[in-house]
């Protein structure tokens, strides 16, 4: 039995102290991941796992296979490549030059899901931190998240509990936590304590954001955003972390939540962390921006263009692309079904190291080994840091950035 | 409108929202039945107030339905939900009733699903 | 099954917010202090029902016909493959937990410091008494636990802190 330290690749905490024990190239016993973690590293060993290569659901070589692939990028006249959440900095690097090669249109899931966010901290409109500066935060604020199911170790690991403060006969003060949300979650039961839970209604988060700037500059506006500002002038260090309820209430229009937190910086230090699901999304947000200016949404036809019509999700709705490659993402059983019926009359290329329900109606699957478990590299966590991954598992099945590098390597030539 | 008043009720509008389940999401990948999941994605949390105007008491089942799709669920009562509201995680059975309009949002109406709500005899 | 479903949220929400309370359970039994279960009186047996020494079946008279709805409910809080550690008296309902660590980070400070004349000691350094272990907890160290030391401080930190009622601290 040996016993190795592991980087969990299943959420963008990207928890670095988990620890397995390992017999015979399997984990066997997995300390310190979480619920979710757990489930997906036990997930990557499991019979279900496929990894072969199907072209047409059968199965054939991984020569074919990526031949195949080459050939119909190759032939596509409006390709798109669309995910890489899930991959390492070097697989998404690949794939970037990829798209450049092929004058293809290349997106990922911040594309409906937090992008115009990381794209607002990336170009330093708003102010943002580190997890490990967090821990200092005397006011933790999430908003439109609830990060006991999204990111169960969030406030063990990074924020809530972590105050070098607060070490006292194991007591926390239930007043460094704000929560802003639409409905009681485990999260608002900590906050509603200590009356820190912002109850809005759904949709809301516009006016609130109105209010608290109304406020700032002398005038009238909600109660509740009163008390909230009240809250942030009190403090000293306090952190928004921005969730998925937030931007779909906002729809992706930051514009009036950076002048908030920008007015907020005037009376306390204020950072926004981005609460980013799959795990190296704010790497490929960063590749993409330091290449173009932009996190995602690029086509590459005329140099580099961006634009909402290169979405993945206006894409699949007007039927653009004829030839679509996927890597680590599954919109058949994440999306609406109205829209990704679509994907039925389109060429579909899936690399993916799980069965998924996109590998089902894939033209060509080519079965990845799990990066950051089967396979090395670096990924960016959602503040901005970078955490190099540790391969415990030997497998000779390639990683995507092996088989992205291949299918490079063919297009060029 | 009944005239006998509250005894057989037409559907009522509500909006939806979805939340992220870990339960749910481990299900996935975790070797649990198919049943498992059903049972924890089909469920929505609804005020007493639509409660009431259903005409149905907390655990009945309701049918949600919309242009793109309609399933059927079990209504649970949230005391805290707002009326007009109904709170669900989100599933392969929330994909049925979601769209995307980009003359509307520019993300899918994932946190805004308009529905109507019967109960299911 | 919807009156299942209804039961255990039931259920859900009595973990969550407060533990069962020996009178709550004593006003379901059948209160004629008949000992046929070994306990003395009634009330007896809803005490070792909470400390899990007893399960519902073991009060005969529970298992008559008029007592069925008693029985379903008393099994609906206590049934549940749940294990005790005897040591700590500490139920951990893996079904529930998601491996958050909150329990985790708050017992290592509860095991570490002491409230000392109003003052917040550091103590020893000592290994920690729980441990996500493939995705739920799991008790690694109970000598570490301060109900196991002598005489024991009956702790309750990690029962109130974890949110999602998978800890339960039974005696
Ligand atoms: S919080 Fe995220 S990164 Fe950490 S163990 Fe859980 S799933 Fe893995
Ligand atoms: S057997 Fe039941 S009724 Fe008799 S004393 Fe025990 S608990 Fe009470
Ligand atoms: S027992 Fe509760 S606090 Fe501890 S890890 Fe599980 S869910 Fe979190
Ligand atoms: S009772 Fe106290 S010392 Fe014992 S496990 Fe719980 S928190 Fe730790």
């Amino acid at each position: 039995m040996i016993q190795e330290k592991l980087v969990c690749t299943t959420c963008a905490c990207l928890c670095d102290d988990i620890e397995v024990e390992i017999e015979e190239n399997r984990i066997s016993k997995i300390r310190n991941a979480c619920r979710k973690g757990s489930s997906l590293i036990y997930a990557s060993q499991s019979d279900k796992r496929h990894a072969s290569y199907l072209i047409y659901g059968q199965k054939v070589s991984q020569d074919e296979a990526v031949e195949k692939t080459s050939r119909l990028l190759n032939q596509a006249e409006s390709p798109l490549l669309f995910g890489f959440d899930n991959s390492t900095l070097e697989a998404q690097s690949t794939a970037i030059e990829l798209a450049e090669a092929l004058g293809a249109t290349i997106d990922d899931t911040s594309s409906f899901r937090q992008g115009e966010l990381v794209q607002t901290i990336l170009s330093n409109l708003n102010p943002t931190c580190s997890l490990d500066e967090a821990k200092d935060a005397d006011l933790v604020i999430y908003w439109g998240s609830n990060p006991y199911h999204s990111h169960p170790r969030h406030l063990s690991h990074f924020s809530y509990y972590t105050h070098p403060k607060y070490e006292e006969a194991g007591w926390f003060p239930e007043s460094r936590l704000i929560s802003i949300e639409v409905r009681d979650t485990e999260t608002t039961e900590i906050c509603d304590k200590s009356f820190r839970f912002f109850r809005i209604l759904p949709g809301e988060d516009p006016d609130f954001i109105a209010s608290v700037l109304a406020i700032i500059e002398g005038k009238k506006g909600r109660e509740d955003a009163g008390e909230f500002l009240k809250s942030i002038k009190s403090s000293s260090f306090c952190v928004i972390y921005a969730g998925p309820g937030l931007d779909y209430s906002l729809d992706g229009e930051y514009q009036t939540f950076n002048r908030m937190v920008n007015r907020l910086g005037e009376c306390t230090r204020i950072a926004v962390i981005p609460m980013i699901d799959p795990y190296n999304m704010r790497g490929f947000n960063q590749l993409l921006f330091d290449k173009t200016g932009f996190v995602n949404r690029v086509n590459f036809a005329n140099g580099a263009s961006h634009g909402l019509e290169f979405s993945f999700l206006e894409q699949v709705r007007n039927n653009v692309p004829d030839c679509i490659l996927i890597a680590g993402s599954d919109p058949l059983s994440s999306l609406p079904d109205s829209l990704v019926k679509n994907l039925g009359d389109i060429t579909i290329i899936t690399l993916d190291p799980f069965l998924t329900a996109t590998t089902r109606i894939s033209d060509v699957v080519l079965g990845i080994a799990v990066s950051g478990l089967e396979t090395g590299g670096n990924a960016i966590r959602m503040d901005g840091t970078e955490i190099s991954l540790n391969r415990v598992i030997s497998t000779s099945i390639p990683g995507d950035e092996e088989i992205i590098r291949r299918l490079l390597d063919m297009v060029k030539r | 409108m009944n005239p006998l008043g509250g005894e057989k009720s037409s559907p009522i509008p509500i909006v939806i929202i979805t939340y992220k389940d870990l339960f749910l999401w481990a299900a996935r990948y975790k070797s649990v039945s198919d049943v498992d999941y059903e049972r924890r994605a089909a469920q929505i949390s609804l005020s007493a107030d639509d409660l009431k105007s259903l005409g149905i008491d907390d655990s009945a089942q309701v049918r949600l339905a919309n242009e793109f799709g309609s399933i059927v669920v079990q209504a649970k009562l949230d005391p805290r939900c707002p009326k007009g509201f109904g709170f669900m995680p989100r599933s392969r059975l929330t994909n049925r009733l979601t769209n995307y309009d980009p003359t509307r949002a520019k993300n899918p109406n994932f946190k805004r699903i308009e529905v109507t709500v019967e109960p299911v005899s | 099954m919807p009156g299942r479903n209804s039961t255990t949220r039931g259920r859900d929400e009595l973990a969550k917010r407060e533990r069962p309370q020996p009178l709550y359970l004593f006003q379901m039994l059948p209160r004629t202090n008949c000992k046929l279960c070994g306990c003395k009186t009634c009330m007896a047996f809803a005490f070792s029902l909470i400390s899990r020494d007893k399960k519902p079946e073991d009060c005969p008279p529970l298992l008559e016909d008029a007592y069925k709805p008693t029985l379903d409910q008393l099994k609906e809080i206590f049934g549940g493959d749940v294990e005790v550690n005897p040591d700590t008296g500490l139920l951990i309902e893996e079904d529930k937990c998601v491996g958050c660590g909150d329990c985790v980070v708050v017992c290592k400070k509860a095991i570490t410091t002491m409230v000392y004349g109003g003052m917040v000691v550091q103590r020893e350094d000592k290994p920690m008494v729980l441990q996500v272990v493939d995705g739920t907890v799991q008790v690694v160290n109970w000598r570490s636990c301060k109900r196991a030391e002598d005489p024991p401080d009956y702790c309750r930190v990690c029962e109130e802190k974890c949110r999602f009622g998978a800890l339960e601290l039974v005696k």
